[in-house]
């Protein structure tokens, strides 16, 4: 078990195992995606307070979701990295970052957009807003302090001791609904309880919240095999695997 | 099907402005996260294979680093 892990977590066999998954992957990214997007904006119903703006919930929602698991990810990464010194991890970190960035910008730019029609307004400094736009920052932290410091290793550890602490948020961001008084509306899904809307919209939503997934586990891996080709440029197995181009 | 013609269906019942600039959006933020990563794997490529044929085309041997 930890052979067989440790040897994945070679940046070579990672490169080849993920060339291996990725269309996979990619091709089921876009059928969910696609499936979603169609049944959310043509069949799904209409909300019957909200009307038709309720179907950018099909993106903001899975946006949203994302944007936390990508930090729970980053986190976690973040922590393999201090305590086993695994290199991969520190190129995952590093690769998850800007990513997990823009999906939260896209969460808090549909919210906004969503907010308008819905509540008469683009922005509200309530819990749960702000606590994801700390999550926007605790993201361009990271990329912040890595492009600011010269040494890899230093910079590896900087960041991942920021990733760590800022995990703090997650639950303020999770039950800022429920602490305190907020415009934004209470969780649409959860594990142990069935979903409050009816089943023609939340198979939809469920279909582009796994559509948003298999699209992050793309986009990583990508960031991540670029990553490896940049740090490994010198070494054998890149010049054959250019050479082999 | 919850629209009766095409043009309902952009309209949106008034909210199409909101709906689809949401949309498009996430198509932006979506696409550009995948193309990013292949265009920095091609320029990497690129750059190696370059300086690999500058090695090719100097048979010295470079003097220490």
């Amino acid at each position: 078990m930890w052979n067989w892990f440790h040897r994945l977590s070679a940046p070579k066999s990672f490169f080849e195992l993920s060339g291996k998954l990725l269309p996979w992957f990619a091709v089921l990214a876009v059928l969910a995606l696609g499936l979603g997007s169609v049944w959310g904006l043509v069949f799904a119903p209409p909300d019957y307070q909200q009307g038709n703006s309720a179907r950018i919930m099909y993106v903001h929602v899975p946006a949203s979701i994302l944007a936390q698991s990508s930090y729970m990810m980053m986190a976690s990464a973040a922590l393999v990295f201090l305590v086993w010194r695994i290199k991969l991890a520190d190129i995952a970190v590093q690769c998850v970052a800007p990513l997990g960035a823009s999906i939260t910008f896209l969460a808090l730019a549909t919210g906004a957009i969503w907010g308008k029609p819905t509540w008469g307004t683009w922005w509200v400094w309530d819990a749960r807003l702000t606590s994801t736009l700390v999550l926007f920052f605790l993201f361009v932290g990271v990329i912040a302090l890595r492009s600011a410091m010269e040494s890899r290793e230093a910079a590896g550890r900087a960041t991942a001791v920021l990733a760590l602490v800022g995990v703090v948020n997650l639950p303020i961001i999770k039950y800022s609904v429920d602490w305190w008084f907020t415009l934004h509306q209470s969780s649409s899904f959860s594990l142990t309880e069935k979903p409050a809307m009816p089943a023609e919209m939340w198979m939809p939503l469920l279909v582009m919240v796994i559509g948003f997934y298999l699209f992050f586990a793309v986009a990583w891996m990508l960031r991540i095999r670029a990553e490896i080709l940049q740090r490994e440029i010198r070494t054998q197995w890149v010049r054959d695997l250019v050479l082999g181009q | 099907m919850s629209f009766s013609s095409f043009a309902d269906f952009i309209h949106m019942g008034g909210h199409g402005l909101f709906v689809w600039s949401c949309y498009a959006i996430t198509l932006v933020v979506l696409v550009a996260n995948i193309l990013r990563p292949l265009q920095l794997k091609k320029k990497l490529i690129q750059q190696k294979l370059r300086a690999l044929r500058l090695e090719a085309e100097q048979p010295v041997a470079p003097t220490g680093e």
